[in-house]
């Protein structure tokens, strides 16, 4: 087993977010919003005010943190699963462990990482019941999935694209770190600080996913 | 510089982070090496095209599924005295949500049942077995949207009416959905995905049900002057 995928099976430590990570500045916060598009995370004031709501019961902050991330961490899960109903079951589930653990969140600073690396652990560990389970006969979720799928599929046809077929043959660590930094806009330093590993790590590990890619799309004669 | 050192070069080259001297390096390399050049050409592909791939929407009932999931780790405040001989209060509501959960704990453990043993705790055939089991999921649902449906008569005067008749429209639209799966199931009563397709569009009604009874307790403790 590589070492990201050492990594990403090892338990997530969720009782308190101060850890061994570096600390993120205001500025990697900013950066990791707009690297993926999103423009509705507060800035480090706000997010610290609705946190403190938050641990405090208030509904409406807790609301307002799930508007705020509930697109990047949706578009991971969507990435590492897709399908849609199985992407909108993990963004609850990663959200449920967010909420119920945030009485724990100690540093603001790395409170936007710490959801993210929730949302990884938690696609992880579907990837890998899903593998240990073998195929469901009776899967409610893949079903509404490709209903779903279906519908979207009409309106953005280009997520049917060979790279997308070619992303769902990696490795869930390969694809992981691919969907992070090449899909999603994230820097190795915040890739980092996400999966927990070096940023050596997730420069070899985008190496290999790119370069399976390739293999995989020039055996379908794509480039 | 072999083509190996070359071809990881190239990988942090395409995003712009390799340093002067090996850019000019690797930049050597590949005026003498097609094969790496190929490589060059594919990386960017692959890159610009990531770049560009979307996601869908996360729909409104996933932070309906949350909101309900933290109910008994945040509870929201509730008015200190109720409004007396107010018909929809919130012993009322909480009643028809502490039904509603109790049913779908249970159409949950069927499920969840079903997933775990796909076919060894089954009697002879496993088909059919899985058949009764979905047969017992769908009851459960039908008790929940029976118990819903009564919570939201019970408090729709609260309603404003153009809410009303837009909540009204869209169970319409579940009802039709739910008629058709039905007709589906009943002409191929052995079809699995058919049983599932049934399910979920009860899930779907169940769903709006639910968010329509968090709208009517909210508007009725807005206007008994209690507070959310």
């Amino acid at each position: 087993m590589d070492a990201l995928a050492t990594t990403l099976a090892l338990p997530l430590r969720m009782s308190d977010n101060r850890g061994p990570d570096p600390r993120v500045l205001e500025d990697d916060i900013l950066s990791m919003a707009q690297a993926i598009g999103e423009r509705t995370i507060p800035s480090t004031a706000d997010l610290e005010a609705l946190v403190r709501r938050g641990q405090r019961g208030d509904m409406e902050a807790i609301e307002r943190l799930y508007e705020a991330f509930k697109r990047p961490v949706f578009a991971i899960a969507f990435r590492y699963t897709s399908n849609s109903t199985v992407a909108e079951d993990l963004l609850q589930d990663t959200f449920l462990k967010v909420f119920s653990h945030l009485k724990d969140v100690h540093d603001i600073a790395t409170f936007p990482a710490w959801i993210y690396r929730i949302a990884v652990n938690t696609c992880f560990s579907h990837l890998r019941q899903k593998q240990a389970a073998g195929r469901d006969p009776v899967s409610l979720t893949a079903v509404e999935g490709r209903m779903e799928e279906a519908v979207f599929d009409r309106h953005e046809a280009s997520l049917k694209g060979p790279l997308e077929e070619a992303m769902r043959e990696l490795p869930p660590g390969l694809r992981g770190v691919f969907v992070l930094h090449d899909v999603q806009g994230f820097k190795h330093e915040e890739i980092s600080r996400i999966l927990g590993c070096t940023t050596g790590t997730s420069k070899s590990q985008l190496f290999k996913a790119r370069a399976r890619l390739r293999e995989i799309l020039r055996r379908k004669k794509v480039v | 510089m072999r083509c190996a050192k070359a071809r990881r070069l190239i990988s942090e080259y395409v995003d712009g982070s390799l340093d002067a001297r090996r850019s000019e390096r690797l930049r050597r390399h590949l005026e003498s090496c097609p094969e790496c050049r190929d490589v060059l050409a594919d990386f960017e592909a692959i890159v610009r095209d990531a770049g560009s791939l979307e996601a869908p929407e996360p729909p409104d009932r996933v932070w309906l599924r949350v909101k309900a999931g933290l109910q008994g780790v945040h509870r929201e405040p509730v008015p200190a005295v109720a409004t007396p001989g107010f018909a929809f209060g919130p012993a009322r509501w909480r009643l028809a949500a502490a039904a509603f959960l109790t049913l779908m704990l249970a159409a949950g453990a069927v499920l969840v049942w079903l997933r775990l043993s796909p076919t060894t705790a089954g009697p002879a055939d496993p088909e059919r077995y899985t058949l009764a089991k979905l047969d017992e999921a769908e009851h459960y649902y039908q008790l929940a949207i029976k118990s819903l449906s009564e919570a939201f008569a019970a408090g729709k005067k609260n309603l404003a009416p153009e809410v009303a008749e837009m909540f009204q429209k869209n169970l319409d639209v579940v009802d039709l959905t739910i008629q058709a799966c039905r007709a589906a199931v009943v002409a191929e009563p052995d079809n699995i995905e058919a049983r599932d397709f049934l399910l979920a569009a009860y899930r779907e009604k169940m769903t709006l049900l639910d968010a329509v009874l968090t709208h009517e307790k909210t508007e009725a403790l807005r206007t008994s002057g209690g507070t959310v």
